[in-house]
């Protein structure tokens, strides 16, 4: 049940035919795990929370330095050399109240994947390792959860939904390449945009949102790439390899 | 043909897109590519034309559009 706050809140969903108070409250009831709590994960919590997600995790090792403040905005200089996770926990609860915040200040091996993603609905991938990624969708696979991917690189994103409802392609049909998993740039070697993780982690908010409503064509067996230097697009078609 | 690079492969090519024509296959293509620019060979890419990726080699017709994607790695 919704509170007369919320119904306040989130007036400007429940307007929408396509949600209303029903669909919030399918909103309320998820529970989404984002894993990294950087660009990606700045932008998607932000997103997440505003919208009413009841329970968010986030998971992070990771300190704020000095080169995260151009695209990580939900940190600030009085923020240096604290943990993300605990100060994105603080901004986002002082956004939104309502969502259930739960911390995992941890590197993600698959015992740890093992132990935290059966207690979230959707898992969401904002961080900045393929080897990550792998042991993100191997556990997903395993335990049946659907995956929200995003990733960046200098000016461009890809965003796509893997495993979905347990019968959609995966990471490792799209790219099964794990042995070149060390041969990538992050953003601390490649450089990014400051506001490209803003508009793909948005993109994964939205997907998330979808996912949870039953609403539009989720990017599931569909990987799309966005370029903001000159807004081309593709939508590349991919199939379950079994 | 229309060639398109995406990630560290445009960077390796130096643009985003290329004309190529007379290559009958994927495999062709991906051969002339890896000769021309070496440093393909140290990316992992998949291959897609118009838009679906493909995992065998494929015909192609110079109207076909032709992307390699490398995988992205930044968050």
């Amino acid at each position: 049940m919704l509170s007369k706050e919320e119904i306040g809140r989130y007036s400007r969903h429940i307007q929408l035919n396509e949600i209303g108070i029903e669909g919030q409250e399918k909103i309320k009831n998820a529970s989404v795990l984002v894993i990294g709590a950087g660009g990606l994960g700045c932008s998607t919590l932000t997103f997440l929370t505003a919208m009413g997600i009841g329970k968010i995790g986030i998971l992070d090792f990771d300190i704020i330095s000095h080169s995260n403040l151009q695209r990580q905005f939900l940190y600030t200089i009085d923020d240096l050399g604290k943990e993300k996770v605990e100060i994105a926990i603080k901004k986002l609860k002082n956004q939104n109240p309502n969502v259930n915040f739960v911390a995992h200040i941890e590197i993600l091996t698959s015992k740890k994947a093992l132990e935290i993603f059966p207690n979230y609905d959707l898992i969401l991938d904002a961080t900045d390792s393929i080897e990550t990624r792998y042991t993100i969708n191997d556990t997903c696979v395993k335990l049946g959860k659907t995956f929200v991917y995003g990733s960046i690189h200098k000016f461009e994103g890809q965003v796509s939904v893997f495993n979905y409802k347990n019968l959609g392609p995966t990471y490792r049909c799209l790219f099964p390449l794990e042995n070149h998993k060390n041969q990538f740039s992050s953003c601390q070697e490649a450089g990014v945009l400051g506001v490209l993780p803003g508009v793909i982690g948005t993109i994964q908010a939205n997907e998330i949102i979808k996912i949870i409503l039953g609403l539009g064509e989720v990017l599931s067996g569909k990987l799309l790439i966005l370029n903001l230097l000159n807004y081309s697009t593709q939508l590349i078609s991919f199939k379950r390899i079994s | 043909m229309k060639v398109l690079f995406f990630g560290e492969l445009a960077e390796i090519v130096g643009k985003s897109s290329q004309e190529f024509n007379g290559f009958l296959d994927s495999d062709s293509l991906k051969t002339k590519l890896l000769s021309e620019f070496p440093k393909f060979s140290t990316i992992p890419f998949q291959i897609a034309v118009n838009q679906n990726l493909i995992t065998e080699n494929v015909a192609l017709s110079d109207s076909d559009e032709i992307a390699f994607l490398p995988p992205f790695a930044g968050g």
